[in-house]
């Protein structure tokens, strides 16, 4: 975009009494449209649906303001292919399940309006949803949209403001990750040692409890199973003493799930609680294969004196053997440190 | 197509508004399948708003020649003129809101449209007004108007 058409612009609109953002801030908004052709192929059969996701980018080198969409689909009737729109920020534009092609819009004075308008960033992605019913299923259907808008220049004092046409100020263009030492958002803070620190007057040490090994307490946490019925014994309830004199904090959990031959085996489902009455999980959930190895988004407190207990029952039962759990809690001891 | 009639005032900030709208056929509304028999009346229809957001209704479309009575989730009327006989409280849609006759009835109620909680239901009855039945398949209602985001307006 030339810089000097941008002054000219701004210049006029500024005279014609626009309004103007704080700090003296102006907008030069550019006509631009996004052409997004699209074709919902035959397929599917007479009882099914066919579907299919097309994605637009926006592209550019500064914002751009949606405010209108044309279609070439234009119908006063209901033509039995349904559309949703989800737009950058992850919402959609119709509620429920969208919208019949028929019912949406056509062009001219018949374009959709989008008002208010909708900033996208260089980047964004337009997601557009088509859906086919039996009866539209045995055809093609070509479907044209046309996103309509303008990009908008941004200037201040007669200049362009360092957010527009470089793009480094633009939240878009931001790195993924922001240079913190904790590099991997989705980590939890302790893993980087950042976060909630140890409160003065207390020390942790690293720490990991586990109930009885099976092999030596097997009556514990060991199911003998014969012919897909398990024979002894059925629930059990394992139980992990917290010693008394310092809290505990579980960070992840552990559940070793093993069989005394490769043809016996079985899921073990359970439920995790303390002996205070505090349930981690309130309906039985299959351990091994969904908590095991979780870290906690947040530590887990048991109190000294306490107990981890976990009820379990295996399912999905097979062969002929004995299976049995051992768990082990991860995580550190709170001391309160004598002075 | 819809378009404001005025222009309305946007949210205070940090609240967003987004434009939407709800369309009701027989793909997603059980209510809106069968035939209607000529003068028959059909009990309350529950037309269901998502969850993530207040919506603002500011204008109707429709589509088929049933005619039909809306009311807002708080009950009120719409389009209901009170009169004695309830055959004429209903909309003709032919004259009004039906996209092959007029287009759209704008609603000038409210600062911001008719407001509804998210998951509201606003409530649809409809009426034959004619002399032989009406497959309601080929009904649409459509309500175009705003949601209204606040997640970081609290």
């Amino acid at each position: 975009m030339k810089l000097e058409y941008l002054k000219q612009a701004d210049a006029i609109l500024t005279k014609c009494g626009r309004p103007i953002l704080p700090g003296g801030v102006t907008a030069v908004p550019i006509y631009k449209g996004f052409l997004m052709p699209m074709v919902l192929a035959a397929g599917g059969g007479t009882a099914g649906q066919r579907a299919v996701m097309l994605s637009k980018i926006i592209q550019g080198d500064t914002p751009w303001v949606l405010r209108a969409i044309s279609s070439d689909v234009g119908s006063n009737s209901l033509i039995g292919v349904r559309i949703q729109i989800q737009f950058p920020n992850g919402r959609y534009l119709f509620g429920g399940n969208g919208i019949d092609l028929g019912q949406f819009c056509w062009v001219g004075s018949s374009r959709w309006l989008q008002d208010p308008e909708l900033r996208i960033e260089p980047g964004g992605r337009i997601n557009v949803t088509l859906v086919g019913n039996a009866t539209t299923n045995q055809l093609d259907r070509p479907v044209n949209l046309l996103f309509e808008g303008a990009y908008l220049y941004f200037m201040k004092g007669g200049q362009l403001l360092p957010a527009t046409g470089d793009l480094k100020n633009l939240v878009s263009q931001w790195p993924r990750y922001q240079g913190t030492p904790n590099q991997n958002i989705l980590a939890p803070c302790w893993r980087s040692n950042e976060g909630i620190r140890t409160p003065p007057g207390f020390s942790d040490e690293y720490w990991i409890y586990s109930s009885p090994d099976p092999q030596d307490a097997g009556a514990q946490a060991t199911w003998t199973i014969s012919g897909a019925v398990i024979q002894s014994p059925y629930p059990q309830t394992i139980e992990i003493p917290i010693e008394p004199g310092s809290d505990f904090f579980v960070r992840r959990m552990l559940f070793d799930v093993s069989g005394t031959s490769l043809s016996v085996g079985a899921t073990v489902y359970g439920r995790i609680r303390t002996g205070a009455g505090y349930a981690l999980d309130q309906s039985y959930i299959e351990l091994a294969g969904t908590l095991s190895g979780v870290e906690f988004a947040a530590h887990w407190k048991v109190h000294g004196g306490d107990s981890i207990y976990i009820d379990v029952f295996p399912q999905n039962y097979a062969g002929t053997g004995t299976v049995s759990i051992q768990v082990h809690a991860e995580g550190f001891r709170r001391y309160q440190v004598k002075g | 197509m819809y378009r404001p009639q005025f222009a309305y005032p946007l949210s205070p900030e940090p609240c967003e508004d987004q434009r939407c709208t709800y369309s009701f056929d027989s793909t997603n509304t059980p209510g809106l399948s069968g035939t209607l028999a000529a003068a028959a009346q059909t009990g309350r229809i529950p037309l269901s708003l998502d969850l993530d957001a207040d919506f603002y209704l500011r204008g109707i479309s429709t589509q088929g020649p049933v005619s039909f009575r809306l009311t807002d989730p708080e009950t009120n009327p719409l389009s209901d003129g009170e009169n004695a006989a309830q055959s004429t409280n209903f909309e003709l849609p032919t004259e009004y809101s039906n996209t092959n006759g007029a287009g759209i009835v704008a609603l000038e109620s409210g600062a911001g449209g008719v407001f509804a909680h998210g998951s509201a239901n606003f409530l649809l009855y409809l009426y034959n007004p004619t002399a032989s039945g009406i497959d309601l398949t080929t009904c649409v209602v459509n309500l175009h108007g705003i949601k209204v985001y606040r997640q970081r307006c609290e």
